[in-house]
């Protein structure tokens, strides 16, 4: 698809929002002693794609755009799924 | 036209830049701009400070903060008043802050509002965090605590900015928890 600014502004407030689901399922899984290997991957992946939009808007092609997006997607998915939060 | 702030703090939390994001659209005329009202929450307390006065402004303006889209204007945290008392004397306290400019342009009032998480001191701390960096053979594991602060500083940083309070407070007190098992004391808030 074609990403308008707005639509990139939107796609880096979800991810804003998303890493603070993550960061809060670290924070508690840390607290209980848990492993979160498995969520820093995703969280890192999110956090990076946030710095990267905040330095730069144009950084990505409107295919990677569509590829950030689908892991987005998936990310979020599978956090409200397995109920990270 | 809609008043549109932006707020950075200093890295060493002395003061705060105010821009001024607003389209103005070339028309900014220093002479409409009646009345400036900054107003910052912290802690359940409201602090003001009329900020009028100091803007300096002249006609080389093209908004309110300066001559330049690049403009700013300084807020210390000794001019914003509760009463008689200051938010504080030389530095922000990190924390989370909610800043609201209130302003009374050509007659017509208008106001912005930003949620800002102010860590200049936690931030610094964590620099401070042993880094463990072999540049030919980088240990991922080694650098596990740092990684974790920093996406933790930063999302309590977006937590604040998207003006969850609760969060920015679960995540900045998870912070701190990290720093201080690293037995690493405050740097100006002691």
């Amino acid at each position: 698809m074609i990403w308008t600014s707005t639509a990139i502004h939107t796609l880096r407030l979800n991810c804003k929002d998303l890493a603070i689901k993550l960061a809060l399922v670290v924070s508690r899984k840390t607290d209980l002693g848990q492993p979160i290997d498995g969520y820093l991957d995703y969280w890192y992946l999110i956090c990076n794609v946030i710095f990267s939009l905040e330095e730069d808007t144009t950084i990505f092609t409107n295919d990677e755009l569509d590829y950030l997006y689908s892991l987005y997607t998936k990310i979020l998915i599978k956090h409200n799924r397995y109920k990270g939060i | 036209m809609a008043l549109v702030i932006e707020i950075i703090e200093q890295e060493d939390a002395s003061y705060f830049k105010l821009y001024d994001l607003t389209v103005w659209g070339g028309l900014f005329d220093h002479t409409l701009l009646t009345s400036a009202i900054l107003s910052v929450e912290y802690l359940g307390d409201t602090y003001t400070y009329d900020i009028l006065a100091d803007l300096t402004m002249d006609a080389s303006y093209i908004t309110f903060a300066g001559d330049s889209l690049n403009s700013y204007f300084e807020v210390f945290p000794d001019k914003l008043m509760n009463g008689a008392v200051p938010l504080n004397t030389t530095y922000f306290p990190d924390g989370y802050y909610e800043i609201t400019l209130n302003i009374t342009y050509n007659g017509t009032a208008d106001s912005a509002t930003s949620n800002q998480g102010f860590l200049a001191e936690t931030y610094l701390m964590a620099s401070k965090l042993p880094l463990l960096i072999d540049p030919d053979n980088f240990d991922y594991e080694e650098n596990r605590l740092q990684f974790l602060t920093i996406a933790m500083l930063r999302s309590a940083t977006w937590a604040a900015e998207l003006g969850r309070e609760t969060e920015f407070t679960t995540l900045t007190s998870k912070i701190n928890d990290f720093i201080d098992a690293c037995s690493i004391n405050e740097i100006w808030s002691t």
